[in-house]
């Protein structure tokens, strides 16, 4: 019992009436130099989530487009990969028995724009350029007929300049016209590669002049036989598109012998031996072999083992048009159904703590943003979402009954929560259709669903007098949790005609509850994880299609 | 003090680590709680010291706070009075280990008391011990038991009479030396 005397009384009435020190505006800077330090809020380069946030989605977008195939990478600089010099010699190689058989169909005149082309060349080439049309024989020319054509359609579609078409016609004339040309050739291999001055290439400097050279070196196969024995084609298939504009290496084609053979024949025979030269100079046949151009192939037909081999480097060239072609956004709609892991609980409850749960499904809208067809990134937006918890004690009263040794507990427990959700996340396709994807996840707490039980406990047996669902939110029971959270997520899905079926995990970086009931409890702390089946569908794709059966990611 | 729907506010807002919410409750309770701090204290910037870092308690634990329980003065008292008594148990150990039934009650004039100012009055409670100061400071102006203070402190009951008695030994002397 606190007895005081009555002069303590006095002392305590006038401490009590202490005049605060100092001021209180000036102080609270003080305070809030504090509440900085320990309490950040953000703004700072060590401002709390505000500045993690944003930087974990540029690193999880970092490592996507990484993962994703460095779209980014210009197109120079992906044709680089192919450097380094590789002599393949192919023999029985189907493009050659494809020209052989599909090529012939009334192409044998070459198209007057050849002529056109050729007369085009800058002083240097005029010469050698003319002869080349004036001396060919355009029945001879069996290979320049399609050969040419998809020879001027690469020319207009890379901007050709016509100095390099004029190089490009050089290259194709006979060995007699080109000894007098400025690009001379000479039988010794070490001559073969000469540059052409206009068109001098650094390491450094690689303009469109620079790679229209490149590209018109490329154009330069010399064939030994007259090419009315070796007539060119066209395959039939189309070209892939990532194909068509990958800066081809050069290549020479030597014939090995002179066939005279028919055609059936020389279908079976390996008709050419192929020599690849991976240096990216520009070439001159060799005065005695006939020139053809193998350019409408792409290197994967040309040299199938080649390409596996230079699989890495074949995907940096192509994706850098890839990556401009391919992007688009697409809307939709997602339709998750969740499912309760480890001690987790289900509840068929609704967030109004009603019976009727249709309203857990409700579907969210996402947005998708294609880098390529096989990179996309996508963020939802996902206004309540149930989210399954094991159930949590969040108050328990203990009082005594009316009987002896008879205790009464009220105790309310967290059976299920709803969310905000946001995730932002990437997704990388390594097979057909089937991609997987990571991301961020901002999650806030909404509401939950409580249960409120009334037990008797007498003599170690226990009687459940009432129970009780409710919702809760916005009030002392919801102060209890940790509302805002970030979730790390993972994804897997296939899309197939514009639906996407998939599974998503989720779990959330820090604990969404740690407390302690009453001081003698145990702390209560667990964090939030999710696992979601969802159907997806995108209702609107900004990309046109080839065909009427592709969809935006079938493209690929 | 009772909690009210303002105070309901600010307790949202500190929970949401509002800047503003926290400059109010704490420009709110600065009064009271900073005079709380200069009783267990020497001087002014021991008590803005223990002010600050009971506020910090506060904001941190803000979210624990039940509005059934207590009010929001009572629970924002109780922190600064342990922020008090830690910082007076970081500078100076309490007697742990003294054991007394009875003591002295040495007879002070009540009247002398009530003239004296406030400011006075703080003054000569400054002069005691630190941990006689905070005993005499529980017992007398926040109305702690024995028992309690022994619980607060981590001493024995005996203990706390025994700082209780010295306190008002000292407040004797002092008041004698200051009516000499």
């Amino acid at each position: 019992m606190n007895l005081k005397h009555p002069y303590e009384k006095h002392l305590a009435e006038k401490l009590v009436q202490l005049p605060p020190p100092g001021d209180p505006d000036q102080n609270w800077q003080q305070m809030k130099a504090m509440l900085d330090e320990d309490m950040p809020r953000g703004g700072g380069l060590l401002g709390g989530y505000r500045w993690m946030i944003p930087a974990v989605i540029i690193l999880a977008i970092g490592s996507g487009i990484w993962f994703g195939g460095r779209q980014f990478l210009p197109m120079n600089q992906g044709s680089e990969s192919m450097a380094g010099t590789i002599n393949k010699t192919q023999n029985n190689k189907p493009a050659d028995l494809t020209i052989s058989n599909q090529k012939t169909t009334g192409q044998t005149v070459l198209p007057e724009n050849n002529t056109a082309v050729t007369t085009t060349v800058p002083d240097a080439n005029t010469a050698t350029t003319e002869t080349v049309t004036s001396e060919t024989n355009q029945k001879e020319l069996v290979a320049g007929a399609t050969a040419n054509d998809a020879q001027k359609e690469f020319t207009r579609s890379t901007d050709l300049p016509e100095n390099d078409q004029g190089a490009l016609a050089a290259n194709t004339g006979k060995p007699k016209a080109q000894s007098s040309s400025n690009n001379k050739i000479n039988t010794d291999r070490k001559k073969l590669y000469t540059k052409n001055k206009s068109n001098k290439r650094t390491p450094n400097s690689r303009n469109k002049n620079n790679e229209a050279t490149e590209i018109a070196s490329i154009k330069s196969i010399n064939v030994a036989e007259p090419v009315m024995e070796e007539p060119a084609a066209i395959p039939a298939e189309e070209e892939e598109e990532e194909n068509r504009f990958v800066s081809l290496p050069t290549v020479r084609l030597h014939k090995p012998s002179v066939r005279t053979a028919p055609k059936a024949a020389m279908v079976k025979e390996s008709p050419v031996d192929i020599i690849v030269d991976y240096t990216g100079t520009t070439l001159i046949m060799p005065a005695d072999v006939l020139q053809k151009n193998y350019t409408h192939l792409s290197p994967v037909q040309l040299f199938p083992d080649l390409a596996v081999r230079n699989k890495s480097g074949r995907r940096k060239s192509g994706r850098s048009y890839e990556a401009r072609s391919g992007r688009a956004i697409a809307i939709g709609l997602s339709l998750p159904l969740g499912f309760p892991l480890g001690d987790q609980e289900p509840l068929a409850f609704n967030r109004q703590a009603g019976a009727n749960t249709i309203s857990d499904y409700i579907p969210s809208p996402h947005v998708q943003y294609h880098l390529n067809n096989r990179t996309y990134f996508q963020t939802q937006v996902q206004l309540s979402q149930p989210q399954f918890i094991r159930p949590i004690l969040l108050y328990q009263q203990k009082m005594p009954g009316s009987q002896a040794n008879t205790f009464i507990y009220n105790s309310i427990y967290a059976r299920k929560l709803y969310y905000f959700n946001l995730p932002v996340s990437v997704y990388h396709s390594p097979l057909r259709n089937f991609y997987m994807g990571t991301g961020l996840q901002f999650s806030s707490m909404l509401s939950g669903v409580a249960l409120t039980e009334q037990r008797r406990v007498s003599a170690g047996d226990e009687y459940i007098m009432n129970q009780t669902y409710s919702r809760f939110g916005n009030d002392s029971l919801s102060r209890r949790f940790n509302n805002n959270e970030v979730r790390l997520l993972v994804d897997m899905n296939y899309y197939w005609n514009r639906f996407m079926v998939g599974l998503q995990y989720n779990q959330a970086f820090n604990n969404y509850v740690s407390f302690q009931v009453n001081p003698t409890s145990p702390y209560i702390f667990d964090k939030n994880k999710s696992l979601q089946f969802y159907l997806r569908y995108n209702i609107w794709e900004d990309r046109k299609r080839k065909r009427k059966s592709e969809t935006l990611l079938s493209l690929k | 003090m009772t909690t009210n729907a303002t105070d309901i506010e600010l307790i949202n807002g500190c929970i949401a680590n509002n800047r503003r919410a926290q400059e109010r409750l704490y420009k709110k309770f600065y009064g009271p709680m900073a005079s709380i701090c200069l009783r267990y204290t020497r001087n002014q910037e021991d008590a803005v010291e223990v002010l600050h870092n009971g506020f910090l308690k506060v904001f941190k634990n803000i979210h624990t706070y039940e509005i059934g329980r207590a009010s929001l003065y009572t629970w924002i008292r109780t922190i600064i009075i342990n922020s008090a008594i830690d910082f007076v148990r970081a500078r100076g150990k309490f007697h742990t280990h003294i054991e007394i039934d009875k003591v002295e009650e040495p007879a002070i004039d009540a009247d002398a008391v009530q003239r004296m100012s406030a400011h006075e009055v703080l003054m000569l409670v400054q002069q005691l011990s630190p941990a006689t100061q905070t005993v005499f400071n529980l017992y007398v102006v926040e109305g702690y038991n024995h028992r309690e203070i022994a619980n607060l402190l981590g001493i024995s009951e005996g203990t706390s009479k025994w700082h209780l008695s010295e306190a008002r030994k000292q407040l004797q002397k002092l008041l004698q030396t200051l009516q000499v």
